[in-house]
């Protein structure tokens, strides 16, 4: 080693292109005369560009927020994503779960009224009077009391056909017995027509 | 975002279109009819008797078996909304509950009625009464005692 520290500090300088001027031009002098100062420099080179490769920096700009993004974007997002997807076709089969409930309600509850108005038909009774008007008038179709019922027919208007006057009866009575609690007298009338 | 409201759409459509199909059901397709009833009075008075003129034409009135009583007061006229399948009820002047329902509707129309006249906390004064009517054909209820006379209910599809 005949460079002595003074040399090796400036050729170090003039690796790293610390050196102007005259400075610079002795250095060049030195390295291109002297063959050690030659392979000190190259040999410095050759560690700089190992370390630039190794690190990348330098040669092309480095955006750290797009190495974040793309290190941690991808997963999160999907995730946040499928949680939020999920979230909401609970609430889907929720709101639809509780509409399906209420319509079930809604036709149990139609159907216990409809039973409740409809009983089933008992046996006719001594009190059950079958009767109907006209074709096209009112028709008793069940009477069910526990007092004594009668249906009138009860003509309105008069008609003449061929001569013969007749009279159509044009309303229904359905006279149904209501003795008073305290009163032995009977509310029932007094002429009755028969069906 | 576009997704949730998919959904939300999703979701909105089928609660609607669940309580439309129960809607129909609970009020039987939503057939009506109009009731009109009428609370009359029958009593025996001394002399010709009357009939409230607030009746208005009513010559059945006049003939058996209600020319039993010669006069006669309208004590109530309601108008009542049958839906099919739907009990409605009716406050009577004695106490008693009127509960009539539209069971169903024939072509023509005709109109199936199911009714009952009950006294809350006694018996029935009838437990079912089942008939049916054309529209705009009065019938007759009629035989309860109430203050010295009876009580004519008439009814009135439309």
């Amino acid at each position: 080693m005949s460079l002595s520290q003074e040399q090796m500090l400036d050729v170090m300088a003039f690796a790293d292109d610390e050196l102007e001027g005259d400075d610079r031009d002795r250095v060049a002098k030195l390295v291109e005369g002297d063959d050690e100062a030659a392979e000190l420099l190259a040999s410095l080179r050759a560690i700089g560009e190992g370390v630039r490769s190794a690190v990348d920096l330098g040669r092309r700009d480095v955006d750290v927020r797009d190495v974040v993004m793309a290190k941690i974007t991808p997963n999160d997002l999907d995730k946040a994503r499928i949680k939020r997807t999920a979230r909401t076709r609970m609430v889907v089969v929720g709101a639809s779960l509780v509409a399906l409930a209420a319509a079930v309600l809604l036709y149990v509850r139609h159907t216990s009224q409809t039973v409740a108005t409809n009983p089933p038909k008992a046996a006719p009774s001594a009190d059950t009077v079958l009767a109907s008007s006209r074709a096209t008038g009112v028709q008793v179709d069940f009477v069910d009391s526990e007092m004594p019922a009668s249906v009138f027919f009860v003509p309105a208007d008069s008609a003449s056909t061929n001569g013969a006057k007749t009279e159509r009866p044009s309303s229904v009575v359905v006279w149904i017995d209501d003795p008073p609690p305290a009163s032995p007298a009977s509310s029932s009338p007094p002429e009755k027509s028969a069906p | 975002v576009r997704a949730s409201r998919r959904y939300f759409a999703r979701a909105l459509f089928g609660a609607v279109a669940s309580l439309a199909i129960a809607s129909p059901l609970a009020h039987a397709g939503g057939q009506q009819a109009t009731l009109e009833v009428l609370v009359l009075h029958a009593t025996t008075q001394p002399g010709p008797g009357s009939i409230d003129p607030s009746i208005g034409n009513m010559p059945q009135l006049r003939r058996p078996p209600f020319s039993a009583f010669n006069t006669y007061k309208l004590l109530a006229r309601q108008s009542l909304v049958l839906a099919k399948g739907v009990p409605t009820q009716y406050a009577l002047v004695n106490g008693r509950v009127l509960q009539i329902t539209l069971t169903n509707v024939l072509p023509g129309p005709r109109y199936e009625i199911a009714a009952a006249i009950n006294q809350p906390g006694g018996g029935a004064y009838i437990n079912l009464l089942r008939l049916t009517t054309p529209p705009n054909d009065t019938f007759f209820v009629a035989g309860q005692q109430y203050r010295g006379g009876v009580i004519v209910i008439g009814f009135t599809l439309h």
